[in-house]
């Protein structure tokens, strides 16, 4: 195990490239269903 | 086209004069404001953080590590990974080309003048994805690499090196030819590239990868195929696949010490 999780902390840059690669998609997706939402409510308080 | 995007079409048409707007003033002074206010921001930013230009090169100067302005980290840290003419040609090559051939590879007509991310789900998740690839590497790029460009914490000391990698990376066709005890000498010899079983096989587990992928969403989703036809069906899916394996490849070296999936004497991917 610890020829593959051992140093440099392969384990920790595994888990932080895929969480930071998701949580940053996540965050975009959000981001851009959060402006979809809010020009909708906009429009119908016009 | 579907029905629900004509009705739409017929509606845009029938609209009456009293429910639209002129462009002049209406949009272009949006635009100007628009551009107004990114030039303001653009410049306050360049205020209060300037570019990291420095001295002229010397060599007596030789800093550890040399890391390019922070929008080029992300390409930077795509060469820990990947050989320098794939990281530095054409994966960037791959990006501009991708990013422009856009425009003509979506037939979806909504969206146009409003946001949506509902009518158009594929679209965006796909480009947050390659975008949010982009991004991390940019953070690892500028936050976590140190002394020899290893990876470092922040609570780590990042003025001690640290002691050399014990992991030893091994190309794709030396696991295979171990595993299944295959003969190391070449089947065919094409002048400096001698083609063994085991480089036969790494062919046909990276062209499989296309393969697979272009062959399942066909098959899953011929909605999707249907809509976007034969060429577009075909370039989308190889950008996407091409992304997608940007990402797969780290991982296949993080996780299994893989340094290179195919090697020839040219290229190594």
């Amino acid at each position: 195990m610890d020829e593959i999780w051992g140093y440099p902390h392969r384990l920790g840059i595994t888990l932080f490239l895929i969480f930071g690669t998701a949580l940053l998609t996540v965050g975009f997706i959000g981001f851009t269903a959060w402006l979809e939402q809010s020009f909708k409510k906009e429009k119908i308080k016009k | 086209m579907e029905i629900s995007a004509l009705i739409k079409n017929e509606a845009e048409k029938t609209r009456s004069p009293e429910d639209t707007v002129l462009v002049w003033p209406n949009l272009v002074y949006i635009e100007l404001i628009s551009i107004l206010v990114a030039t303001a921001s653009l410049l306050f930013l360049s205020i209060i953080s300037p570019a990291p230009l420095e001295e002229l090169a010397s060599a007596d100067t030789t800093p550890n590590p040399t890391k390019a302005p922070w929008y080029f980290l992300g390409l930077q840290e795509l060469l820990v990974y990947f050989d320098p003419w794939l990281a530095g040609v054409v994966l960037p090559t791959m990006i501009i080309i991708g990013l422009i051939i856009i425009p003509y590879v979506d037939p979806n007509p909504n969206g146009k003048g409003y946001y949506t991310f509902s009518e158009r789900k594929f679209s965006v998740a796909g480009f947050s994805f390659g975008l949010g690839l982009w991004y991390i590497l940019i953070v690892i790029g500028v936050w976590t690499r140190g002394l020899d460009w290893s990876w470092y914490w922040p609570w780590s000391d990042w003025h001690v090196h640290m002691s050399v990698t014990a992991v030893k990376l091994v190309d794709l066709e030396l696991i295979f030819e171990n595993m299944f005890g295959l003969p190391k000498e070449p089947l065919v010899t094409l002048g400096r590239y001698g083609i063994t079983v085991a480089n036969l096989i790494t062919w046909v587990f990276f062209l499989g990868y296309y393969a697979v992928g272009f062959t399942v969403p066909f098959l899953l989703f011929r909605n999707f195929y249907n809509k976007l036809g034969l060429i577009r069906y075909n370039l989308v899916m190889f950008f996407f696949l091409s992304m997608s394996g940007v990402m797969l490849k780290m991982l296949l070296r993080l996780t299994f010490n893989i340094k290179y999936l195919v090697v020839t004497p040219w290229f190594k991917i």
